[in-house]
Formats: structure tokens, C-alpha cells, sequence
């Protein structure tokens, strides 16, 4: 058994521990099944969002407009769907507006060699005022943004967990074992070495971006599924949508040494959902407090896994 | 006559208005070992990197093997058998060994869409199998391997190629002694086999013992290609610089020369890690004291165990020889005279986005602070001009950022911002590293005349003709600890230390 | 060279843009600043604000804050630099309705306040000694929370969760107070109570809390998006008989209550009219008509009434509130002018059935869509 092996069986077995001990706290509440399958249902769209930012960031891409992606994406998606195409308007939709405005932002940070980050805000002042002034122009006449009454599907039992797991795979094989995903993993690393090597630099971040798109699509169709409606914000405010998604990824990038990260953020997205569970059912205020224990959840996993790790010698 | 692997007619590659190549010519036979020489900026790396396919030539000609010879990339080079180790380029620390032994050719492995892991993986293991070298984790990812098992990640890369012409660009330097053996097996392996490789480095002693023969370059032109047999150091020397090296190179001393009285004070210093254990040392007024080891041996770890900056928690005890102040961390040191300049220089040293002008008064900033508070402009501009002219430091002004210059320009500033202070003790960590002979001879010169001036030097260093050719005594540090020490004299030589060493 | 043609077009864009968004001159330019832009209930009260400068014609200025705090007092400051005779503020805190007041007093600016008012006594009476200040309109939140806590323990519900937006937030705090306090006195157990910093996380949040604490007989959102999620989260236990109240007209809200199948029991609201009031003040104090009562002093409601719309209700409260306006323009233009008792009355007298009733009377709404409706006409 490798070192890393032991360590994701000591974390898998404290973390079992753990759950163990909340649901007899509990008094059986935790573990029931009604409550796994309740906590598993609210980690599929951090997930999906996570896994999205996983292929955008690794390629060195911080683009903050993901959130607003999302949320456009998703009503976009029930536009169509309430149009009668159903299902496949849903995912098209929802899935080509997301890859369209990944692209946008992407283009920009390359072509305009400016900073991702410049153009992902940017970005999100754009899509987050397209999906404001859609509303507005709804609310004119007394309506609002599209709700997903029918073809909730994505976001309930089995749909929901079907989804994940299918994203698992696709996110896992893509970024593990394709040449795809190493060299996104060596264009964010180092685009000097990437290039040197022969890697398309360009055209790794592209289609990168292209699939963290999709799944930032899949995630707007999942988390609109869920909910039933997706509402405008501006103000660089949908950055709060993603904020359970980034801390996946927080997450996930601290369990680094011990789970590769497509694993990391499937484990961190479902410790997020169930902290706040498990923090709702221990009574422990939410908006305040469950956001105080996320905050030290993260630094205490990023600490611990970073515990034995030596310096390089030089 | 021998066979003719390549052939580089009137080749030409400019950069704006700097000519980095100009008409250069060389031949190279099968199975033999040619070094490169020259000053930083003589045009050794552009020529490799072109030869290496890493960018383009303006114009002139290659002939590989009797055909034209025009790599577009690294990619088309290997398939044309040259292949090229690179001293700044490293691995991606993020990726397996295995996956940066095949990046950008991870397709090869490809079934299903998908990448076989296992197969790229035993596909590396093979290369270190078949040219014995020292094997590494390759499974793990290479943030977890040392700087020399990255190097031998990048060796391998090379050689999976199956090169017949490989160019190792200056990276004994980052090796140590006996890693370097296995360069020089692979060497003789090369040569026997009839491939040849082209060498970069600035250990002038190695590239005169090591090759066949040697071009030396200066100012972008071949100035000579001569055979090694019968070329000493110092004709190289002259024929690199394009003058005769004033003044001495080394001491010519061969006896020891300081003050009794004791600038720093070290007992029992050791490292949780284990890297250091109980070393004790005194270092007195106008001594240069080396310090010595082979790669693990714990001489790196000492200078920034000193210094108060170990990432492992540090006991014992260092004390300031003056004041008898207990030295724990940087500020204690710099508050008694003290300074330190860590092998790593470009990540650990310098402020590489910086103008020179910020980098040179970093360690001055507590003397230029007034009572206010404020630090006054035209004050620190002095400085960094003072620094800047005395140490000769080429660069448009105090103003350009440090990142564009040149390696030896870097180390000047590195050096020269320190000693523009009135200092007691200074801790150099392989000062040399990465310089040419110009620049390594002036900085001789400044330690020499630190010296005089009375300033203790501890100098940490790989190269054992280094640490003979300056230092008073020499520490002989073995797994952490401290094997022997060596008064400059009779004993003070090669073989001496490394019995101790190895 | 690309860049440099990017550049010139985004700024041939933005140039287009603010070109584009100057109207034609008039007699008054109203300013009116909203919190952000894309929530419904933000945006009924920016058009309700909005409406009164078009029925009279005049020009109008919307400004968005984009939900910073930080931006309101600037905003408003841009607007009067714009040009703004007076400005309607939407203001989270007493204390920038004080910075508004001095910023106002100082650039001879009217201001109003609407859908948000002071509650300091001393910022009050600094508001009401200000000449440039024409009155203050907000909604009475805690009849919207107290009302509904009523009508829970008239049901005979006795345990609730409360869903809500982020801690302390000016609206939904005072509507989650009162309900607590009256369903409380009245024997109610509230079991939880929810604070979500992003709506959508009001959906787990009520899922998780419905798991720990079982089947409660309701759920009280603070505002229809909370009520609309709690609904929502309700899909997921079918067999429970949880019951959902929300504070909030939102069309959303109203068409669950519609469906007999929704949990959705109660929503009441105003119709974010509060905006249109405190605009109405303002066109008035521009005017020359600064409405004053007995004292002197500009006119303060702060007790804008919630009413209920039931489902026999909602076809004419969405086709004579939302597809049209609760007033006509003829009425909002006899609003200026009107003596300060007769616009006291307007506000007091506005509630659903009032409306209703007085578009029934002016042959606007017919008799069959009343009784329909269930009201007692001809």
C-alpha cells in the first residue's frame, strides 16, 4: 500500500468516524437514508460548478464569471425547455450558453493577453447585466424569469445521482487519462515548459474551457432542477453562487496529497453539503455560524494535509 | 576520418537589435563530446536552443546526418535524435515523473481515448533501466522529488529519444559530486557508442577535463574551436574573455589568514529533520571559512539554518561573536552586520518582477527609514546607483526589472546590494553559481578584498576548486554532520576532502 | 493593433450607450436609485417609482447600486450632479438617510424617501426640519410578519420554520421579529429559523432543517422567493402536510397559490407601492407643493398596508395591478396638487378590494369579473 493509498484510508475512515458519531449525536437522524439522499442531492451542483472551474483554473484561467455563467445558463436552459423542447432544450440550452461564455471570457484573456481574472470579472458584469435586464424587461410586463415547472428530473432521485455520476466519469477519465487533461495539468504548471514540449498551449486552454463549460452548463441545469428558478443578481453578486462550489474546490486543493482532484472535489463537495446538514440539524445558526465551521473545516483540511509535507531541497 | 554528425554553416539569430548568433560555424563528429565556452551572453544557450529546435534561426544552415536539419520544435528535434537538458526549464511539479518524461507525446500511450498510466509508466522505468541512471519515484508527483531526481526526470526525457546528439545546458552545476559521475558515464557511454553531446559549463576545470574538444564563443561569434588535450584552464580562460585575466584568480596563499577574535558563533545547531545535527563552528574576523559535502550531506540546509529561515524547527545555538546577542531569526542578523545569499537566488533571492533599483535597497531599508518612518527616494535612488555603478552592473538603469537580465547581472545585484553595507559576516550559498568566469572572478575579487577589510565569510559551495581556492579552513559536512575540518596548507587538497566527503 | 481596435469599439459601444440612455427634456428630472437590478420585488418598485414621472411626462433617472451599501450615497450624488430637481432614495440605514438629507440640503435637491424609512427619532426630526426634504413612504413590516403569524395560529399551526434572506437585512428582520413574537405569544414553536446569503441556498436549508425537525405545520417566508423555495423543497416530502405563508406579492408565490396542489396557504403584500407614494410626494414638493401635515412638518407614513390576494382574487390583481396599475393616470395626475389630508387618505385607502372596488365604480372592471372574483356588486 502506497503512502497515499494509507492516507485516503485514514482520511476515509475518520471521515466515517465522524459521520458515525454525528448521526448517534443526532439520534439517528444523519445517516438515515432520507438524509444521505437529501445531502447528496444538495452536493451535485457545487460538484458539477467545481468540476467546471477544475478544467478553467488548472489551465491558469481564474475566470470569476462562472457564477454569473450559471445562472444565465440555467434560465436559458428553462427558456427552452418551457418552449416545448423538454429535456433537450434544458441541457442545449443551458450547456451551449455556458461554453459560448466561457469562450468569451477565454478569448479574451488570450487573444488581449490581459489578465483571466480582469476578463473574468468583466465577464461576470456582462452576463450577470444581460440576465438583469432580462428580468427587467420581464418585470415590465408583470413577469419573471423563466421557472422549471416540468423536466425537473436532473435535480431529484435518480436523475440527480445519474447526472453525478456519468459527470464523475467524464470529469475523472478527462482530466486523469487524457492527454487533454495532462497537459492542462502542465499548461497551468508552466506554459514556458508546456510550450517547450511540444504541448498547444492555446488550443489546451481552449478546449479545456470548452469542457469546463459544459459542466458549468450541466451545473446550471441541475441546480435550476432543483430549485425550481434561478434569480438575477448584479453587482459581481454572483460570485455567492458559486460560494459552496469554491469551497469545494478550496477543499478538494487541500486534500491535494491524498485524492487526485476530480475524487477531491466529489469528497469535498459532499462534506460541504453535509457540514451544512449536519449543522442545520445540530441546531447551529445558519448565515452566521455553519459559514464560521466551513471556514475553519477548510483551513483545518488544508492544514493537516499539508502536515508531513517536507520542503524540496534545492 | 571521422564521421560528421552536424554541420552548422554561417548560422545567424538576432533578437531586435542584439545579434546572439553571428556566422557561426561548427562541425561535430559522431562520438564526440564538445563543450561550449563562454562569458554569460556570448550566445552558448541561443545556439543549443536552436540546435534543440526550441526557436527558430534567422539564417544560414544545419545539416544533421548528411540532410538539412531544421527543427520547427523540441518534438522535431527528437525525432531527428537530438535532444536537449535545459538548466532553467524544469519538470511541472504537478505531474508524475513518468507523465513529464512524456509530455506532449502522452498520445503514444493512448488506448481508448484514454491515456494508460501503467503502460507510460513502465515505458519511463525502462529509460533509466537502459542508461543507468539513478532511478526516482516516477508514480509520485515531481513536487515531491529533489532538485537532482528532477534533473535525472529531465535526463530521461532526453534519452527516451534515443538521442545521437544530446546537449546538457549547464546542469552539473545543479548536481552534486557524485551525481555528476553519472553524467560522466553517460559521457563515455556517448562516446562509445558513437553519439555525440555538446556541454555547457561553467566549472572550467570540467569542461577542459570532460570533452573532446571546445568552441569558445564570445560575443555571439565562434571565436576558436580547439582539442582539449594540452588546453588548460587559464588558456580558456584568456581565449573566453578575449584578454588576459588581471590579477589572480583564486588565492595564491597557501597558508591561513584572520583574526582571532569571533564574528559568529554556531554550537550544536541542529534541524528537526534531521538535515543538520549538532554542527558547532566559529567563524573569525577576515576569515573565509568553506563549507563542503556531497548532495544530502546537509551544507545548503546549514547556510538557512543560520540565518534563522529552516522550514524544519532549529536548536542549538547562534551567536553574534561581538555582542554575544543570541542570533534566531533574520532581523537578529542583519541588526548585528550580517547577511545571507541562498543558492536558490531567482526564487528565493531576488524580487524577479522588480526594478534592480527596488531588489538593491531591500536590505538597506532600515538604515534608509528615518525617524518618521519615511524612506526618501532620492536616497534610496543613491544607493541603488552606488550598488549599481560599483559592481558594474550592466542594464539599461537602476530602473529595468530584474527578471531580464542576465544570470551573472542578477548574481552582482544579488551580491552587490549586501555589500554595500557595512558588514560583520556574510553567508554566501554557492555564490558562483550559474556565472561566468568574468563574473566569477570579480566576485573572487570582492571577497577577497571583503576579506582584507575584515568580514567573516562562510561560503557554502559545491565546487570543492571553489571552496580550496578561497577559503581559510574548510568544513567537511557527511549526512548532516560536521566529518572534518581542514586548515589551508599542505592538506588542502582535492582528494583530502573528498575522501572525508564521500 | 487588435487591442487598439477592441478598445476604440468597446468605447464607441459605451459612448452609443450613454448617448442612447439621455431622454428628451422636461419640466422635472426625478432621479431614483434600487438596490440592484433582476429581483422582482427590486424591480415592481423601481417601475411603481418610475411610472409617476411617465404618466406626468417628466424625465426620469434609474440608478442601480448594484447591491452595495457602499455605492447608495455616491449614486444619489451622481444623480443630482446629473441634473436630478429631485430624487427619490431607496436607503438601507439611518444613517445614510442622514448623509442623504445633508447631501441634499446642501445641492437644493428634493429627495423622498421611499420603501425604506429612518427610524431614529433624531434622524427623523433632522429629515422633517430639512426644506428639501418631500416626505417618506415604507411599508409596515411588521404587519407583514404579525399578519401572517395571525392567520397561522387562526389555522391552529403550532410549530414553524422561518425562511429567510441574510441575517439583519433592513426588510425581512422587522417581518421576521413580529411573526416570531406574535406566533410565539400565541403558543407557536418556532423550530427553526434560516438565513440565507444566497437565495438559492434557502432551498437546502429548508430540506435539511425539515430533516432534523420532521413535519412542521409551516413555513413562513419572509419573502415570496423564500415562500416560492420552501414550496419547492416541500416536492421532496410528499407525505408531510407542511403549509407555506409568504410576505410578498411575487407572481411566482401567487400562482402556487393558484395550484391546489401547492402548500402555498397565504401571501399578502402591497405591491411594492411604497415607491410610487414616496414618488408621488416628490412631484408634488417639485411642484411647489411640499405636502405638510398640521405641524408643518412633510408628510411620513411608514404603515403602507399588506393585504392578502386570494386565488379568486389574483385574475383581476394580476390584470388590473400588474398588467395595468393600481391607479390611473388620470388619478396619479390628480395625486399632484392634492392637499396633504387627501393624499394621507389615497395611501391609507389602498388595498386590493379598495382598488378593485373604485375601478369597478369608473366601469373599468366589469360586474361578472367582480363577482367572479367573489365581491358583492350590482
Amino acid at each position: 500500500m502506497t503512502k497515499q493509498q494509507k492516507s485516503q484510508v485514514i482520511f476515509l475512515a475518520v471521515f466515517a468516524a465522524v459521520l458515525v458519531i454525528c448521526h448517534l449525536a443526532s439520534k439517528g437522524i444523519v445517516l438515515s437514508g432520507s438524509n444521505i439522499v437529501n445531502v447528496m442531492l444538495h452536493a451535485v451542483f457545487p460538484m458539477f460548478a467545481a468540476w467546471g472551474m477544475m478544467f478553467i483554473f488548472t489551465g491558469g484561467l481564474m475566470d470569476l464569471s462562472v457564477g454569473a455563467n450559471l445562472l444565465l445558463a440555467g434560465n436559458v436552459g428553462a427558456l427552452l425547455a418551457n418552449m416545448g423542447l423538454g429535456y433537450a432544450g434544458l441541457i442545449i440550452g443551458a450547456v451551449v450558453t455556458a461554453v459560448l461564455a466561457t469562450q468569451f471570457t477565454a478569448h479574451c484573456a488570450i487573444t488581449f493577453d490581459i489578465p483571466a481574472w480582469v476578463a473574468g470579472l468583466g465577464g461576470a458584469l456582462i452576463l450577470e447585466a444581460i440576465l438583469a435586464q432580462w428580468a427587467n424587461v420581464m418585470a415590465a410586463s408583470s413577469n419573471t424569469l423563466p421557472a422549471l415547472k416540468n423536466y425537473r428530473g436532473l435535480g431529484k432521485t435518480p436523475g440527480a445521482f445519474i447526472l453525478m455520476a456519468v459527470g464523475f466519469v467524464v470529469a475523472f477519465l478527462i482530466f486523469n487519462k487524457t492527454s487533454l487533461g495532462i497537459n492542462l495539468q502542465a499548461v497551468g504548471a508552466n506554459p514556458t515548459v508546456s510550450k517547450t514540449m511540444g504541448i498547444n498551449v492555446r488550443k489546451t486552454i481552449i478546449l479545456s474551457t470548452i469542457i469546463g463549460g459544459v459542466f458549468i452548463g450541466i451545473s446550471g441545469v441541475n441546480d435550476i432542477s432543483l430549485a425550481g428558478k434561478l434569480s438575477a443578481i448584479t453587482g459581481l453578486n454572483s460570485l455567492g453562487t458559486i460560494s459552496k462550489a469554491l469551497s469545494a474546490t478550496l477543499l478538494a486543493n487541500s486534500l491535494i496529497n491524498i485524492f487526485t482532484k476530480p475524487v477531491g472535489i466529489v469528497i469535498s463537495s459532499v462534506i460541504v453539503a453535509l457540514l451544512f446538514n449536519v449543522l442545520t440539524i445540530f441546531g447551529v445558526p445558519s448565515g452566521t455560524w455553519q459559514n464560521v465551521c466551513l471556514g475553519l473545516l477548510i483551513i483545518l483540511c488544508g492544514v493537516l494535509s499539508h502536515l508531513n509535507e517536507k520542503g524540496v531541497v534545492k | 576520418m571521422a564521421e560528421e554528425l552536424l554541420k552548422i554553416t554561417n548560422l545567424n539569430k538576432s533578437f531586435g537589435m542584439t545579434h546572439a548568433n553571428n556566422n557561426i560555424c561548427l562541425t561535430l563528429e559522431k562520438g564526440e563530446i564538445r563543450c561550449l565556452a563562454g562569458e554569460n551572453g556570448s550566445g552558448k544557450s541561443t545556439l543549443t536552443s536552436i540546435i534543440s529546435g526550441m526557436q527558430p534561426f534567422d539564417d544560414g544552415s544545419m545539416v544533421l546526418n548528411g540532410k538539412e536539419y531544421k527543427p520547427a520544435d523540441p518534438l522535431e528535434a527528437n525525432a531527428r535524435k537530438v535532444a536537449m537538458v535545459v538548466q532553467e526549464l524544469g519538470v511541472i511539479t504537478a505531474l508524475t515523473g513518468s507523465m513529464n518524461i512524456y509530455l506532449g507525446q502522452t498520445d503514444q500511450f493512448r488506448r481508448n481515448g484514454m491515456v494508460s498510466t501503467r503502460a507510460m509508466g513502465k515505458a519511463a522505468e525502462a529509460i533509466f533501466d537502459k542508461w543507468h541512471i539513478p532511478k526516482v519515484p516516477l508514480g509520485i508527483p515531481c513536487a515531491h522529488l529533489t532538485m537532482e531526481q528532477r534533473k535525472m526526470v529531465e535526463l530521461a526525457r532526453a534519452l527516451d529519444a534515443d538521442p545521437d546528439l544530446l546537449i546538457l545546458d549547464e546542469i552539473t552545476q545543479s548536481l552534486s559530486h557524485d551525481t555528476r559521475k553519472v553524467i560522466y558515464e553517460l559521457k563515455d557511454r556517448f562516446k562509445q557508442e558513437g553519439r555525440s553531446m555538446i556541454i555547457i559549463s561553467h566549472d572550467l576545470e570540467e569542461t577542459v577535463e570532460i570533452s573532446d574538444s571546445i568552441t569558445i564563443l564570445r560575443d555571439g561569434e565562434v571565436v576558436e574551436t580547439v582539442r582539449s588535450d594540452g588546453f588548460t584552464v587559464d588558456d580558456l580562460k584568456q581565449k573566453m574573455v578575449g584578454r588576459k585575466m588581471e590579477g589572480d584568480y583564486y588565492r595564491t596563499d597557501t597558508a591561513p589568514s584572520y583574526e582571532e577574535s569571533v564574528l559568529l558563533d554556531v554550537k550544536d545547531l541542529s534541524l528537526a529533520d534531521g538535515q543538520l545535527k549538532n554542527i558547532s563552528l566559529q567563524l573569525h574576523k577576515g576569515e573565509i571559512l568553506g563549507v563542503c559535502g556531497l548532495s544530502d550531506a546537509g551544507i545548503h540546509p546549514l547556510g538557512s539554518a543560520i540565518w534563522g529561515i529552516s522550514d524544519s524547527k532549529r536548536s542549538g545555538l547562534v551567536k553574534d561573536g561581538v555582542t554575544g546577542k543570541e542570533l534566531k531569526h533574520p532581523k537578529d542578523m542583519i541588526a548585528c552586520g550580517g547577511s545571507y545569499l541562498s543558492k536558490n537566488r531567482d526564487e528565493e533571492g531576488l524580487m524577479m518582477e522588480a526594478e534592480i533599483r527596488n531588489n538593491m535597497y531591500l536590505p538597506s531599508m532600515q538604515e534608509l527609514t528615518g525617524k518618521m518612518k519615511f524612506t526618501s527616494p532620492a536616497a534610496v535612488d543613491r544607493l541603488a546607483q552606488k550598488a549599481y555603478d560599483d559592481f558594474d552592473v550592466k542594464a539599461t538603469s537602476i530602473h529595468q526589472p530584474i527578471g531580464r537580465l542576465s544570470g551573472g547581472n542578477k548574481q552582482k545585484i544579488n551580491l552587490g546590494r549586501w555589500l554595500v553595507k557595512d558588514l560583520n559576516y556574510i553567508i554566501l550559498d554557492c555564490p558562483t553559481r550559474g556565472v561566468d568566469v568574468g563574473v566569477k572572478a570579480y566576485i573572487y575579487s570582492v571577497l577577497r578584498k571583503k576579506k582584507e577589510e575584515g568580514v567573516g565569510i562562510l561560503l557554502i559551495t559545491d565546487e570543492l576548486t571553489e571552496a580550496i581556492g578561497m577559503a581559510d579552513r574548510i568544513l567537511v559536512l557527511k549526512n548532516g554532520e560536521l566529518a572534518a575540518e581542514i586548515e589551508r596548507g599542505e592538506a588542502f587538497t582535492e582528494s583530502n576532502i573528498i575522501e572525508v566527503m564521500v | 493593433m487588435k487591442k487598439q481596435i477592441v478598445s476604440a469599439a468597446i468605447a464607441a459601444v459605451m459612448t452609443v450607450a450613454i448617448a442612447g440612455s439621455s431622454v428628451m427634456a422636461a419640466d422635472h428630472k426625478v432621479g431614483y436609485n434600487y438596490l440592484g437590478a433582476g429581483a422582482y420585488s427590486l424591480s415592481m418598485l423601481a417601475n411603481n417609482e418610475k411610472k409617476v414621472s411617465d404618466v406626468l411626462g417628466q424625465e426620469s433617472l434609474a440608478v442601480d447600486d448594484q447591491f452595495s451599501v457602499e455605492q447608495m450615497v455616491s449614486d444619489i450624488e451622481n444623480m443630482i450632479n446629473s441634473g436630478c430637481d429631485g430624487v427619490a432614495a431607496w436607503l438601507i440605514s439611518d444613517a445614510l438617510c442622514q448623509q442623504v438629507s445633508i447631501l441634499c440640503q446642501n445641492n437644493g435637491t428634493y429627495f423622498a424617501l421611499a420603501d425604506k424609512v429612518a427610524t431614529d427619532e433624531g434622524v427623523i426630526s433632522l429629515l422633517k426640519g430639512n426644506e428639501y426634504f418631500a416626505g417618506a413612504c415604507g411599508p409596515a413590516n411588521e404587519i407583514y410578519g404579525s399578519q401572517l403569524a395571525e392567520y397561522a395560529l387562526e389555522q391552529g399551526w403550532k410549530t414553524c420554520i422561518i425562511t429567510s434572506s441574510a441575517v439583519g437585512d433592513a426588510t425581512d428582520t422587522p417581518r421576521l421579529e413580529a411573526f416570531k413574537s406574535v406566533f410565539e405569544a400565541g403558543g407557536g414553536e418556532i423550530v427553526d429559523e434560516l438565513h440565507a446569503d444566497q437565495q438559492q441556498d434557502a432551498l437546502p436549508q429548508i430540506q435539511d432543517s425539515l430533516t432534523a425537525h420532521g413535519e412542521v405545520d409551516v413555513i413562513y417566508g419572509t419573502g415570496s422567493d423564500y415562500g416560492v423555495y420552501a414550496c419547492t423543497a416541500l416536492e421532496d416530502y410528499p407525505s408531510f402536510g407542511t403549509k407555506v405563508v409568504t410576505s410578498g406579492l411575487d407572481e411566482a408565490a401567487l400562482e402556487l397559490l393558484n395550484d391546489e396542489n401547492s402548500p402555498m396557504a397565504m401571501v399578502t403584500g402591497d405591491c411594492w407601492m411604497s415607491g410610487f407614494f414616496a414618488a408621488v410626494f416628490l412631484q408634488n414638493a417639485l411642484e411647489g407643493n411640499t405636502l405638510k401635515d398640521a405641524d408643518g412638518k412633510p408628510i411620513w407614513i411608514d404603515d403602507v398596508q399588506p393585504f392578502e390576494v386570494t386565488p379568486e382574487k389574483y385574475p383581476l390583481y394580476k390584470k388590473y395591478f400588474l398588467d395595468e396599475f393600481a391607479y390611473t393616470d388620470d388619478e396619479i395626475k390628480a395625486m399632484i396638487g392634492a392637499s396633504y389630508d387627501e393624499i394621507v387618505t389615497i395611501v391609507h385607502d389602498y388595498n386590493l378590494d379598495n382598488r378593485l372596488m373604485a375601478k369597478y365604480e369608473a366601469g373599468i372592471i366589469s360586474a361578472d369579473e367582480m363577482k367572479e372574483a367573489g365581491y358583492e356588486v350590482g
